[in-house]
């Protein structure tokens, strides 16, 4: 199996590096044991696992999403593993902010997020079919 | 160890809460126990209780962090650990003391304009951070929060003192960052959030860019939210491009 594609970071993402041993069956991308979640017996990724927790709360909320962030919540939810993926996703969403990634592996699973990529380097992602999906991103 | 220290903290202040119920209670309870039962040493039995509870009530309020700490700090470097490579260090100096203690006052004065309106400010750097990055960016994080206290006292017609207290809370966010010149290109535009705020130097290897924002607050108990830093954080790389290296 292939490395874990997901990408650790909030100001900058990059790759986790670890050996992918579960599939999301969510997005279906290779998951590294400490990225791995458990819901309802099926395994999923901490990005999708995140992105379901912040969406269900921002579903249940009576004002719009960005009306409560995460950590004005619940103060105690930091100590959470998965609080920081919930918080990046609830930022990315919610701000104006795109993060950079510079590494070779971008996921069209970040697209909602506008990641910014090399400013030359569109020539590159036509190189490297190698990449997960998609090759650079093109902001 | 901070994970330690900020359960401690929040079970003072769930017992402090406690505390001062009892407190309440006990006076009550006592009272009507006192004028029911017409005896004194029960009456007494709830004093003494009310007293140890507020002896508790003190000694938590002497002993309370600030909850900059649950609130702001352990959250923030929940996020800041994302972003640093493991192994890697963050250099912290906190300061968990009350902010409106009286070492930390900077000036007092009787307003002119209102003669029975006294003001005194404090001044309190409560946190510094410092670190590199796991794009090897250099980090150093400031947080002073500046109090501003207002005390009006009025006596109304039947001569009774009134009191009013006025808050102004002003969190300076102070953001260093130093980009490598060979992973990050300065983008050539002096728009966008906080541009105004941001100065830029440029060195031989990286440049610096330091960003000071203010987020005020008219609650001396409102902490100072993460998204205010994090936003401060991320106009920094608003400001600068990727640059495409050998082998990318």
């Amino acid at each position: 199996m292939s490395k874990c594609a997901v990408k650790r970071g909030i100001l900058t993402l990059r790759d986790c590096g670890e050996e992918g041993i579960n599939t999301c069956s969510i997005c279906a991308r290779p998951v590294c044991a400490e990225h791995t979640r458990i819901r309802s017996s099926d395994t999923i990724c901490v990005e999708c696992f995140a992105k379901g927790e912040e969406e269900a709360k921002s579903a249940k909320g009576p004002k719009a999403p960005n009306a409560h962030p995460p950590v004005a919540r619940n103060e105690e939810e930091w100590n959470d593993p998965d609080w920081a993926y919930s918080y990046r996703h609830y930022y990315y969403m919610n701000s104006s902010y795109n993060p950079f990634y510079p590494g070779h592996y971008y996921s069209d699973y970040y697209d909602d997020y506008d990641v910014r990529s090399f400013t030359q380097g569109e020539d590159a992602q036509l190189d490297d079919e190698s990449a997960v999906a998609g090759g650079f991103h093109d902001s | 160890m901070l994970d330690t220290v900020a359960n401690l903290d929040r079970s003072g202040d769930q017992l402090r809460k406690m505390a001062g119920w009892s407190v309440f209670l006990s006076v009550v309870i006592g009272f009507i126990a006192g004028v029911t039962s017409h005896s004194f040493p029960v009456f007494l039995l709830f004093v003494a209780l009310a007293a140890v509870a507020l002896a508790i009530y003190f000694f938590a309020r002497h002993n309370d962090l600030s909850n900059n700490l649950r609130k702001f700090i352990l959250p923030m470097i929940t996020l800041m650990r994302e972003d640093i490579d493991r192994g890697g260090t963050l250099t912290l100096r906190l300061n968990l003391s009350d902010p409106m203690a009286k070492e930390y006052q900077t000036g007092s004065e009787t307003l002119r304009k209102r003669m029975n309106t006294e003001q005194t400010t404090y001044q309190l750097t409560w946190m510094e951070a410092r670190t590199v990055l796991a794009d090897d960016s250099t980090l150093e994080l400031t947080i002073t929060d500046q109090i501003r206290q207002r005390k009006t006292t009025r006596r109304n017609a039947r001569g009774k003192v009134k009191v009013k207290l006025k808050y102004r809370v002003r969190h300076l966010i102070d953001v260093r960052i130093g980009f490598r010149r060979d992973s990050y290109a300065l983008a050539h535009q002096e728009s966008g959030p906080y541009a105004s705020d941001m100065s830029v130097k440029e060195g031989e290897k990286r440049n610096m860019l330091r960003i000071r924002r203010v987020a005020q607050s008219s609650s001396i108990t409102d902490t100072l939210p993460l998204n205010a830093v994090m936003e401060t954080l991320s106009s920094a790389y608003g400001r600068v491009n990727l640059v495409k290296q050998e082998g990318n």
